[in-house]
């Protein structure tokens, strides 16, 4: 036998009858299940309606924020200096690590060409996409801005383990939701189950931005380094780990030196002949339609197709069929992957985002030339 | 799919409402419903070892068939032993082949014998530990005359795969479900309604409590780190906190999730870090467990040693005090194996075994000393002085527990016992501290007050309106989305 001390009886081996509360009606059979149901459903209900309402508020006080504080540095940036700047460039680290305004204006002087590269780490699309859209709805009439570029891959998944993280769902609203899930299952690289896996975290993530209450955060402001020496959002890797000596990128560094032949998986295989068979027509659909939104603020877009993706196959029937030719491929340039070139498997050093951005500017300036 | 998934949440919504509207209250039919949906959940982890569940229920359930149809003692005597050869040997295969044969030849090589090593390499199939002790139960039940052999196989099979419960308890026996089982199962709502706060919970502790107690311990613990005493002792009070919200967190949720089917599950947790003593710490951690070694164990250990052993003294004691001794030091060996396959476990299981023989030997001296001096052991600095004492002594213990061998679990007791335990600890190193400090103290605060409960919330909010009692509720599913110790940092990969 246990003490009956100040501390509580102790227990006996078997259940407890079960707790009754007292404001509870006590239905026993189909009657207290049917109000079981009703109640759990209108708590539901409530729980869900309240969070809704709760994000439309907060976001209307606060507007949509970016969950990215590289690309906040940048937008903030932007709004102080849009003066400058008539060319922007939205895209992942592929974007960020590979653009050069500086070389991009030089080889442009002649079309007074001033770019701002707004590319952030791990911003692939739809992500890019939105923070695109959402510069261009904020453009006023008066905005410098003619030209803009934005980084043309497919849809990122998101990975397990950053489904809970808001970074991965912040801009997720009906219409984005509606076109990555039609996305995906009009992707006819992927078999059913894949599809339905490749979603799902989207439709998750859609409903925690939406009917979850937003936790509230502090925002995290970085050091301006991270708009580069020239303060125009370009940032090369190399330079990045010499300034901060981070241990991530030196791993990445040293990992990438010690089997420099993965590399070559890498280049795409041009003998393999473009199958539209691969077109998305929902992705199709979507990039024209920024086209069309970016043409009535008086922008030129174009989507850069970039070098070291893991394939090309739904991304150069794209090439063939988005409106206007308004497609850049930087894919097929043997340069682009070299060693020499290389910080790691993914990326360029400096010396190669340099070629790559004169590169970009030369076709650039082939289509700019044949505009007029 | 854990308890605490998404995707478990969609599976039981499925089931809760197959069962209750599709079923039409007859118990068969749920019975086959809950058969498949148990099948379904073990098969999500691996579809392998549902054929392994399947098997041990199958021959569990005719053994018992073919005990109960002999009146013969020895024939019955053999179809038990097949059982429990079969089932213990099936738990020891997977589990323990590996730490015995690498114990094995360490024995050899201490004699200059160094035989080849043979390993096999398995993943341990989920809940086996829990499983086989229901089928042994069952046949132990059965032999014994205290239970009836079911005839019906879906219902054997049910009781060892009860979805809520077999991947990490509560042990349910199956004298206590089989009934439950075998009767109309009658929608309660005031059941139900426990279960679903039983459930948050149970949310609660585990995802919001421990959860962010694993950050911390793992911080503090990493295989980099050389942390002072200081920073040891609070990695490991964290961990006594993390294990405790952890598991007890997951039975509320186990048991919440059967009151939502209309079943009665054993008590798992009481409190226990408010026990005065070991004996009752161990009265109030595990229950299932503890019962379970108990009945299965120490009892049939002690009944045969007292009637082998018919002197009144042996050794130089009592006998009774000799069996007491020998019965909980192989209880607690076993118990402490059960957890894993690793000496650090046998260790912690034999300090619990060493504490209670300590508690008992002090009994009569502590009761006279207190006599004595005219000290009443209900006073509150006394019963403070006693469950702080018996935390203290159960957090030690947990540092065996956590370490991964003897050798880092012996750095950390002589680094805790060590000047550096006075060394400032560095308390950045620790993530989200201060969030979890405050919800620690708020979760000992419910404790407390709610310890008179099956679980801490049961009566909170019970007399309130409706609007604060779910305004209650919302703030505490906000508070675990909020503050849950799932990631909720971005990982960057190569970008």
């Amino acid at each position: 036998m246990g003490k009956t001390g100040s501390l509580g009886r102790p227990p006996g081996a078997w259940p407890h009858k079960p707790v009754v509360n007292d404001n509870h009606f006590r239905g026993s059979g189909p009657m207290g299940l049917r109000r079981f149901c009703k109640t759990v459903s209108l708590f539901g209900v409530i729980f869900l309606g309240v969070n809704f309402m709760g994000n439309l508020l907060l976001r209307r006080l606060d507007g949509r924020k970016a969950d990215n504080p590289v690309h906040e540095l940048k937008d903030a940036y932007f709004a102080k200096n849009a003066g400058q700047y008539n060319a922007v460039f939205f895209g992942s680290s592929l974007t960020y690590r590979h653009i050069n305004p500086r070389v991009i204006d030089d080889e442009l002087r002649e079309f007074h060409v001033r770019g701002f590269n707004f590319g952030s780490p791990a911003t692939s699309n739809p992500e890019a996409l939105y923070l695109f859209e959402d510069f261009i709805e904020k453009l006023p009439p008066s905005s410098a801005v003619r030209y803009a570029f934005i980084e043309l891959t497919d849809l990122a998944r998101i990975n397990p383990l950053n489904q809970f993280s808001p970074r991965s769902y912040y801009y997720l609203d009906f219409r984005y939701l509606k076109f990555i899930v039609r996305y995906f299952f009009a992707d006819s690289r992927l078999d059913g189950m894949t599809k339905i896996v490749s979603a799902y975290p989207y439709v998750q993530g859609y409903f925690l931005n939406n009917f979850l209450l937003a936790k509230p955060t502090q925002a995290r402001m970085l050091g301006r380094k991270y708009l580069g020496k020239r303060k125009d959002g370009y940032y090369g890797l190399d330079v990045d780990l010499k300034e901060n000596k981070s241990r991530e990128l030196l791993d990445r560094r040293l990992a990438f030196l010690r089997d420099t032949s993965l590399l070559a998986k890498r280049i795409p295989n041009k003998k393999i002949p473009v199958s539209l068979a691969f077109l998305n027509p929902v992705y199709l659909e979507f990039l024209n339609g920024l086209l069309s939104r970016a043409e009535k603020k008086n922008v030129e877009l174009y989507f850069v197709i970039p070098p070291r993706l893991p394939g090309y196959h739904a991304l150069y029937p794209l090439k063939k069929c988005i409106r206007g030719g308004r497609v850049i491929d930087l894919s097929g340039y043997a340069e682009f992957y070299l060693p020499a070139l290389s910080f790691d498997l993914v990326h360029l050093n400096s010396a190669g985002a340099d070629i790559l951005s004169a590169c970009l500017a030369g076709k650039l300036k082939l289509k700019l030339g044949a505009g007029r | 799919m854990p308890l605490t998934s998404v995707t478990f949440a969609f599976f039981f919504f499925l089931v809760f409402i197959l069962y209750w509207f599709a079923c039409n209250g007859d118990p068969r039919r749920q019975n086959v419903l809950l058969l498949l949906s148990g099948y379904f959940f073990y098969g999500w982890f691996n579809w392998k070892y549902a054929i392994l569940l399947c098997a041990i229920s199958l021959v569990t359930y005719s053994l018992a068939i073919l005990m109960q149809g002999t009146a013969k003692g020895s024939t019955k005597k053999l179809f038990l032993l097949a059982g429990l050869l079969v089932d213990i040997g099936i738990l020891a295969g997977f589990k323990y082949f590996n730490f015995f044969a690498d114990a094995c030849r360490r024995l050899f090589s201490i004699v200059g014998f160094t035989p080849d090593g043979v390993t096999i390499h398995v993943i341990l199939p989920l809940g086996i530990s829990f499983y086989v002790f229901l089928a042994v139960s069952y046949l132990v039940d059965v032999y014994q005359q205290k239970l009836a052999a079911v005839r019906n196989p879906v219902d054997v099979l049910l009781t060892l795969s009860f979805f809520p419960i077999i991947s990490a308890g509560p042990i349910q026996r199956p004298i206590g479900l089989l009934p439950q089982i075998r009767n109309p199962r009658i929608f309660d709502y005031a059941r139900a309604s426990a279960g679903l706060k039983q459930i948050l919970w149970g949310l609660f502790m585990k995802m919001l409590i421990a959860d962010n107690c694993a950050a911390g311990v793992n911080a503090v613990f990493a295989k980099t780190a050389a942390p002072p005493g200081s920073m040891l002792l609070i990695g490991i009070f964290l961990f006594a906190i993390q294990i405790y919200a952890d598991f007890a967190g997951y039975s509320n949720l186990a048991i919440g999730i059967a009151k939502l089917l209309g079943f009665d599950i054993i008590r798992n947790f009481a409190y226990p870090y408010f026990a005065r003593d070991i004996r009752e710490f161990w009265r109030r951690w595990n229950i299932s467990l503890t019962t379970w070694f108990r009945d299965y164990v120490f009892l049939p250990l002690a009944y045969f040693m007292s009637r082998k052993i018919k002197a009144a003294r042996s050794w130089g004691m009592r006998t009774e005090t000799l069996i007491y001794i020998f019965g909980i030091t192989v209880t607690w060996m076993l118990t402490g194996l059960w957890h894993g396959a690793n000496y650090t476990f046998m260790v912690w299981g034999l300090l619990q075994g060493f504490f209670l023989v300590l508690h008992r030997a002090g009994a009569t001296p502590r009761r006279k000393l207190l006599k004595k001096i005219h000290l009443r052991n209900d006073r509150s600095p006394f019963v403070i002085m006693e469950t702080g004492l018996t935390f203290f002594l159960v957090m030690f213990s947990w540092i065996f527990f956590r370490a991964d061998n003897i050798g880092q679990a012996w750095s950390h007791v002589t680094r805790i016992f060590s000047a550096s335990l006075f060394q400032k600890p560095r308390l950045r190193a620790i993530p989200n501290l201060s969030v979890t400090v405050a919800f620690i103290l708020i979760f000992v605060a419910v404790e407390w007050f709610g310890r008179e409960e099956e679980y801490a919330i049961a009566r909170l909010g019970g007399k309130w309106p409706r609007a604060l009692r779910w305004t209650l509720y919302y703030a505490i599913i906000l508070a675990i989305f909020w503050f849950s110790g799932q990631r909720q940092e971005f990982i960057y990969f190569q970008f």
